[in-house]
């Protein structure tokens, strides 16, 4: 089973034609329905209020409107017909500082050029399975940058959960005679493999 | 009583609900990795916008104007030649790029040695992207780079003094 995205409309703003046509074609690739590619954060937004796209792709590095002003618009324009709509911003910029910039302007993730097709995936996946609070307030529109406890400790999640799988796999070793040996193997693998199947999604 | 300051919204689930369940499917992954192996051949198309980005910082430097905004244009055209080198297989455009960052990043006082080592990395850069990824063997790689870091270190001492 995989996702199903054939009705999800993506639209991807870049001035570079190349990254720009090769990026929507990934995005094809991986299953999406519907992908505009535009030119411009001008041609982006008016793509934005006709095509309601559910994610948004945008360069950080563009000439006339950049990516991070594009975001502004989107959040905090009266005309935006959906503000709280997934950002992803593409940047090759890493500095602290113009993280905390995109960050305050109500991105929701980072592509960090250079990218793979499994990072670039991984963010798509996050936006799905994990999206967050929204604030609205004078300062600052956005997705609450606090991220939620259950995003900041998966590992320690999953290390709960092997514990427990370990002792019942202990305890259920303890009672079966020596044996019956494949079944207990079973069991361990059965218990481990619920948490591993998470991991994998 | 006066309003809130912030509104919180509930995340919205309307993605998920609409894409369900089990990631994206592995044949698709593949598909897309074939196609990003496939699209080395774009980086000279690519990098064009950013070379031509830099000429025309070059030609503002060469009029006296040595401004923040100028030298802004060339260090974001060198973020981009560096992160795209990298994703298609151009490793020396990578480091020539990031040779060119670091003096930037270095540099305290602009003069017009600056241009000097812009046009240098412009040349280099040219070069490396001309000849294709495999073309220039390791050796002249790190005679390349070496000859860049020596005529960065003379200028970076020339403003300082």
């Amino acid at each position: 089973m995989s996702y199903k995205l054939k009705s999800l409309r993506v639209l991807v703003i870049d001035d570079n034609a190349p990254i720009r046509l090769l990026v929507r074609s990934l995005l094809l690739d991986l299953g999406f329905g519907h992908v505009h590619a535009e030119a411009d954060a001008q041609q982006g937004w008016e793509c934005y209020i006709k095509d309601r796209p559910d994610i948004i792709l945008v360069d950080w590095r563009m000439d006339k409107q950049d990516g991070i002003e594009f975001t502004r618009r989107v959040r905090q324009e009266k005309s935006s017909h959906n503000p709280t709509v997934p950002i992803i911003i593409m940047t090759g910029f890493t500095n602290k500082k113009r993280v905390f910039d995109a960050r305050d302007s109500g991105v929701t993730e980072f592509l960090i050029k250079p990218f793979t097709v499994q990072t670039l995936s991984d963010r798509l996946t996050h936006i799905i399975e994990k999206p967050r609070d929204f604030v609205l307030a004078n300062q600052y529109v956005g997705p609450d940058r606090r991220r939620r406890k259950d995003e900041v400790a998966p590992t320690e999640k999953k290390r709960k959960a092997d514990k427990l799988a370990e002792k019942a796999a202990e305890k259920a070793a303890e009672k079966t005679p020596v044996t019956a040996g494949p079944q207990k193997s079973k069991k361990y693998i059965d218990l481990r493999g619920g948490t591993d199947n998470k991991t994998n999604k | 009583m006066s309003e809130p300051e912030a509104k919180i919204l509930k995340a919205n689930y309307t993605l998920k609900q609409k894409a369900g369940d089990g990631g994206f499917s592995p044949e698709a992954v593949r598909a897309a990795m074939n196609r990003m192996e496939s699209a080395v051949d774009l980086f000279p198309t690519i990098a064009s916008g950013d070379l031509e980005a830099i000429e025309q910082a070059l030609k503002i430097i060469r009029t006296g104007d040595i401004s923040k905004p100028v030298m802004d244009k060339v260090y974001s055209a060198c973020i981009e030649l560096k992160a795209h080198g990298t994703m298609f297989r151009f490793p020396l455009v990578t480091m020539v790029a990031d040779s060119l960052c670091v003096f930037l990043d270095s540099i305290q006082n602009m003069s017009m040695i600056v241009r000097e080592i812009i046009e240098l990395h412009l040349q280099t850069l040219k070069i490396a992207i001309g000849q294709g990824p495999r073309a220039i063997t390791d050796k002249d790689k790190v005679e390349l780079l070496n000859g860049l870091q020596k005529a960065c270190a003379k200028a970076l001492d020339a403003s300082a003094s």
